[in-house]
């Protein structure tokens, strides 16, 4: 293990934000280093240079709270959790398909009013991609990013769950969806919206299936990540 | 009106420590750490991790800035006097005076001698 990871540890768990931990952590050890090579100039073996920079540098329980005493920034998902696994992720769903949408309308603008068959291909492989893309990558991206955040702040919460869930439900319900062809038999693209295909029961289950598997998927995965992080701290 | 009570005495020593000796250069951790032992003779001695929390404090507070600088083939962080650093330091330096004019002027003429011999006999103070 290297040294000082209990002191990451404690901290993190005590709330303080990670990158200011990471930073006194890196320090830490470049004062360790200096100890050991001052004491190495002075006679000392390298064991006994380790063992005597460890003892001059002080106790992990003291360097934590001389930390703690100086009352350093907090982390932003351990002062505001409803915000960090609440809002944010469901307001960069929603966000992230509307601007899509928007950008696609845009694209689409040229080839709105051809018929369905004289659409260029190259469009219809821009409208396939974007909608899987939309549909498929930005839920399982947010929910790895809220996993990422949880780990690097050693947080266990009910909010990790919850905004597990709310990501898996809204993925579902908002993303990019164009309907070309069937849609009108008169325009190549006759509706772009951020619906999701919400439009019958049927779709509806196709919803919930996603938002299920998504949810089943990323809990598995934070929970296993989680578990071999606390085995190794 | 009520006079607000003293701070604790050893409490502001590394930070004014530190304001000083980035006067001067940009010095990283462990170089402050020896240069306060240095500048006080041993009489002052810092804890080895306890220079990094007032730094950081100093740093939020905006009295210090820091980069991050290779120097040969390490990475250190480097620490250097803003503006508002020096303005702390010349605060906390005016108090520490004046503190110490009227402890002396109680202590002078019966224990100074004494106090003396005590600081010379190789006694230190850990911040």
């Amino acid at each position: 293990m290297q040294p000082f990871e209990n002191v990451r540890e404690q901290l993190l768990k005590a709330g303080i934000a990670a990158g200011h931990v990471n930073r006194y952590v890196v320090e830490l050890r470049e004062h360790l280093a200096d100890l050991t090579n001052r004491e190495r100039a002075n006679g000392a073996d390298a064991r006994e240079a380790a063992n005597k920079a460890c003892t001059i540098m002080g106790s992990d329980a003291q360097l934590v709270q001389a930390m703690l005493d100086r009352s350093p920034p907090r982390a932003l998902s351990v002062k505001a959790p409803w915000a960090v696994f609440g809002v944010l992720p469901v307001v960069a769903i929603i966000a992230v398909s509307w601007i899509v949408a928007m950008t696609m309308m845009q694209l689409m603008m040229p080839v709105m009013r051809l018929l369905p068959g004289q659409m260029p291909s190259g469009y219809q492989a821009l409208l396939t991609a974007v909608t899987i893309l939309t549909g498929y990558l930005v839920g399982p991206l947010l929910a790895a990013l809220c996993i990422a955040t949880a780990l690097r702040q050693r947080l266990d919460t009910v909010w990790v769950w919850a905004g597990l869930g709310l990501i898996a439900l809204f993925s579902g319900l908002f993303a990019f969806h164009a309907s070309t062809g069937a849609g009108d038999p008169y325009r190549a693209v006759s509706l772009v919206s951020v619906n999701g295909h919400v439009d019958g029961a049927a779709t509806l289950v196709l919803v919930a299936i996603r938002a299920g598997v998504l949810f089943a998927i990323a809990t598995f995965a934070w929970r296993t990540l989680r578990n071999r992080q606390t085995a190794t701290a | 009106m009520p006079r607000q009570p003293n701070p604790d005495f050893m409490a502001g020593v590394p930070e004014l420590m530190i304001l000083r000796l980035l006067q001067d250069r940009e010095m990283y951790g462990y170089e402050i750490v020896q240069a306060v032992r240095a500048e006080t003779g041993d009489v002052v001695s810092m804890g080895e991790g306890v220079a990094y929390t007032v730094l950081h404090a100093l740093e939020r507070e905006g009295a210090l800035k820091s980069r991050r600088r290779r120097v040969e083939g390490r990475s250190r962080i480097y620490y250097t006097l803003t503006p508002a650093g020096l303005k702390r330091y010349q605060n906390l330096a005016s108090n520490w005076l004046t503190l110490a004019r009227a402890i002396q002027s109680v202590i002078k003429q019966d224990i100074a001698p004494a106090f003396q011999s005590f600081i010379h006999g190789g006694h230190h103070a850990a911040v």
